[in-house]
């Protein structure tokens, strides 16, 4: 090399090789460095973010986060951030049970908040009654897949707790309704029939069932059998984000952002369909150097997503690339965990709290940070 | 070694000025919470204060790090003074 000295190809070329070396190895080693200690589940990496979820639970007396005058958005951003919580800060209880006594505050101020009629203002308005106090026969309420999933957060480590009566009852109605449908879905809202959100009802039947010791491997088996040829793009293997009710015709494309998190929320009553979803999510992988997101449409679709997507860039949404995480922990899968991972990190600033021992992600807010604590200690119960 | 220095000087002054300034969006946004003031009537402070945040961090992991090396391998490269290389 010394020979090449004061050559001029010589060193332009070594400057793009250095260049190119740089870009090769550093960014990803730089954003990865987290990831395969929260892949691992280690204590310490996990508690980080769960401390500053959950203090941000506890400080809080008004159970809605975000007032933007859309009853709709506020009250299903609450029931993000304390289902979230719940079922994330459940998972590390799970994972480290010397964090129970440190957590279960925050998770039944979660369940409490739950269970507030306040929340479900616009199922409210939309139904005449929400149906934690009403389900009439042949309505969904899909909604409280969400609510119940976070029920069940609790109940897995509290079986004898307060809202152990809601939290039966509204199972067993949820139970009573997705088991009778005949494609295996059933309304969030009149005229709504949202395959995510039927997700998120299974998981919840599932995690009750772990919760309770009561054995639904079957009804969910049959009920999987409705929902996966109705619900799931054969072509993609995306879910469809939205059907016509009482149809399996879409009336939405499938989406990245549906799929991965209904990916996560199914593992908790079928690790075979969880697999399923999963690998739609990764056929939908996209990467530079590394770094990675999910498409939130698959080739032959276009859209420009919603709030469930949140921001698209080049094709990819935030919201599949971070329920994704999730799906792919709760899968196994260290490879798309990592490239996730890394994207997150660049997008999501995570900063130290001095003096705390807590880390939160600058760009989540309360929101993004209780969905990422859920995703990034996403286990199957 | 104060040839290097002077060589990675504008680099990493320039990274400490980007250090800063990222330290002081992230801190202010984590403080107030994106999602609540972009509901909250201030989308486009929101909006801007992430941008800058992200820009500042694309920066200084893909381009500050290739910049330093280009400078060291250029040092490294240049002739030593009073060889047959040196003009």
């Amino acid at each position: 090399m010394r020979a090449l000295r004061g050559s001029r190809a010589a060193a332009v070329l070594a400057r793009v090789a250095v260049v190119l070396a740089v870009l090769a190895t550093l960014p990803r080693a730089v954003a990865g460095a987290g990831a395969d200690a929260l892949f691992r589940g280690d204590e310490e990496a996990q508690d980080a973010l769960a401390r500053e979820v959950a203090g941000a639970v506890l400080a809080r007396r008004d159970p809605v986060f975000y007032h933007s005058g859309s009853d709709r958005f506020d009250g299903q951003s609450a029931i993000a951030i304390h289902q979230m919580t719940l079922l994330g800060l459940g998972q590390i209880v799970m994972a480290h049970p010397d964090k129970r006594e440190a957590y279960l505050p925050a998770m039944r101020a979660s369940a409490r908040a739950l269970a507030m009629p306040s929340l479900l203002r616009y199922a409210d308005t939309v139904w005449g009654h929400h149906g934690i106090t009403t389900m009439l026969p042949g309505e969904g309420h899909a909604y409280l897949g969400y609510v119940n999933l976070g029920l069940g957060a609790l109940r897995v480590h509290e079986p004898d707790m307060p809202l152990a009566a809601l939290h039966d009852r509204i199972t067993e109605r949820l139970a009573e309704a997705l088991f009778a449908s005949s494609n295996g879905l059933i309304e969030t809202y009149p005229g709504e029939s949202w395959p995510p959100d039927v997700a998120a009802v299974a998981g919840s039947i599932g995690l009750h069932a772990a919760a309770t010791g009561r054995d639904r491997r079957g009804e969910i088996a049959r009920w999987e059998a409705r929902f996966a040829p109705c619900a799931i793009d054969a072509a993609s293997g995306m879910l469809v984000q939205r059907v016509k009710t009482g149809t399996c015709t879409p009336v939405d494309a499938p989406r990245g952002s549906g799929t991965a998190v209904a990916a996560y929320f199914t593992g908790f009553a079928s690790r075979a369909l969880s697999e399923k979803l999963h690998h739609g999510v990764v056929r939908a992988r996209g990467s530079v150097l590394g770094f990675g997101g999910i498409d939130e449409y698959p080739p032959g679709h276009r859209g420009s997503g919603d709030v469930n997507a949140g921001p698209i860039l080049f094709g990819m949404s935030v919201g599949a690339s971070g329920f994704g995480l999730g799906a792919a922990r709760m899968n196994g899968d260290r490879e798309t965990f990592t490239m996730l991972y890394r994207s997150t990190w660049l997008l999501g600033a995570p900063r130290s709290r001095w003096g705390s021992g807590g880390r939160s992600f600058a760009v989540g807010g309360a929101l993004g940070n209780a969905l990422l604590l859920a995703m990034l200690s996403a286990r199957a119960p | 070694m104060k040839a290097v220095a002077r060589a990675l000087a504008a680099p990493v002054s320039t990274a400490a000025v980007l250090v800063g300034l990222h330290e002081a969006i992230g801190a202010w946004l984590a403080a107030r919470d994106p999602i609540a003031l972009g509901v909250g009537g201030s989308p486009a402070t929101a909006l801007a204060a992430v941008a800058c945040l992200v820009a500042l961090r694309v920066l200084l992991l893909f381009v500050v790090p290739p910049w330093l090396g280009v400078r060291l391998v250029q040092r490294w490269l240049r002739p030593a003074p009073g060889s047959p290389a040196d003009p």
